[in-house]
């Protein structure tokens, strides 16, 4: 990651994972997908099951994206 | 009109990406060209969870247009994320340069 005092040439928050552009197209590394798929049991209940996908590169189209929130460093 | 991501996805061609679509399906192939509207055309396909779809199974390319993608799934090994990020930080710069005399 680049040196974050080096501040003029990089107008970006850092650190940047990975790539964005104007319409939210995005790279992502180290991926993890949650899917949340809410299944009706016999009694008719909700449950919510979830599946997790792990990618190492990942591209997603903006006009898929709904928020981007960016995580506190760590 | 994509200057940023088509020339990305140039430098991916010959390697073997998995399209994901907005209507599940994801189709593994390798990438032959890339288009301004982020289409994408995939030679040598095949369908990952081909019992659910079957449609595709006789198909050998595709041309998929750029709207229906979702997700493409690239080879971490292929990628110049030090080059990505350099570019995301000029697009950036250019864009609230613009954002500023507009």
């Amino acid at each position: 990651m680049a040196d974050p005092d080096d501040t003029a040439s990089a107008p970006v928050n850092e650190p940047l994972d990975l790539a964005y552009d104007s319409h939210c197209n995005l790279v992502l590394g180290d991926v993890e997908e949650t899917v949340y798929i809410v299944e009706e049991d016999d009694e008719e209940e909700d449950t919510v099951r979830t599946v997790k996908k792990q990618s190492e590169m990942l591209f997603v189209r903006g006009d898929s994206v709904v928020l981007i929130s960016p995580q506190p460093p760590s | 009109m994509n200057r940023f991501f088509t020339p990305f996805f140039k430098t991916l061609v010959d390697h073997e990406v998995t399209v994901e679509l907005k209507n599940d399906i994801s189709i593994r192939g390798t990438l032959k060209s890339v288009d301004q509207y982020l289409n994408i055309k995939l030679d040598d396909i095949s369908v990952v969870e081909e019992i659910r779809y079957p449609h595709l199974s006789s198909v050998k390319n595709v041309f998929i247009r750029g709207s229906v993608v979702r997700y493409v799934h690239l080879p971490g090994a292929a990628v110049d994320t030090a080059l990505l990020e350099d570019a995301t930080r000029r697009e950036a710069a250019q864009a609230s340069a613009k954002a500023k005399q507009g």
